[in-house]
């Protein structure tokens, strides 16, 4: 019997210590997004309800050899709208941006996602807000969902 | 705040001769032109 509880101990902290360790980044997920990008940014109007799209050109350098990244935002149809945003992982792996990181998998097209998850306010009210990033050689995309408390579906 | 980032979708761009060529293969859109 006690060395049932000890194996089932066992096997239980193996679980977390697993669990833990795939809820880490590190700066060598981002390396693929490194160079330039090109394609759409999606708004949502929260006064109409309808999302609007604008071209965006984007390139990404890597920090030196830190846990952070630039990304220079260009937008050919607003330049007035241009604008550079730090890209930074924590030591550690557990957050990206400040917000936790809350699964990372790689997908069945190669791909990485990367999720993470915090409580914030979006469009001034409480909310849970996730983003989704997904990454390639070729491909990045960023899904933003937000789950306003008192609700229970994504927008 | 009215306008809230929903998404964004990019495609690679690969220099080739001076020439900037955009990556056909991923989930994204495809390129117009």
């Amino acid at each position: 019997m006690k060395k049932m509880i000890l194996f089932n101990a066992a096997l239980l902290f193996l679980l977390i210590s697993y669990n833990s360790s795939a809820q880490t980044i590190s700066s060598a997920d981002f390396q693929p997004l490194i160079g330039s990008w090109s394609g759409s940014l999606t708004y949502l109007d929260y006064k109409t309800g309808e999302p609007f799209s604008m071209p965006v050109e984007l390139s990404i350098v890597q920090i030196e050899e830190t846990n952070k990244f630039t990304f220079y935002f260009s937008f050919p149809d607003e330049p007035n709208a241009n604008s550079e945003e730090t890209f930074s992982i924590s030591d550690g792996g557990s957050m990206l941006n400040g917000e936790p990181v809350l699964s990372k998998r790689l997908l069945e097209d190669g791909n990485l996602e990367i999720v993470t998850e915090s409580t914030g306010t979006d469009d001034e009210l409480p909310a849970t807000i996730r983003q989704t990033y997904t990454i390639g050689a070729d491909v990045f995309i960023t899904r933003k969902n937000v789950r306003f408390v008192g609700q229970e579906e994504w927008t | 705040m009215d306008l809230i980032e929903m998404n964004s979708i990019l495609k690679r761009i690969h220099k080739k001769n001076n020439q900037e060529i955009l990556s056909a293969s991923g989930g994204g859109d495809q390129a117009s032109d």
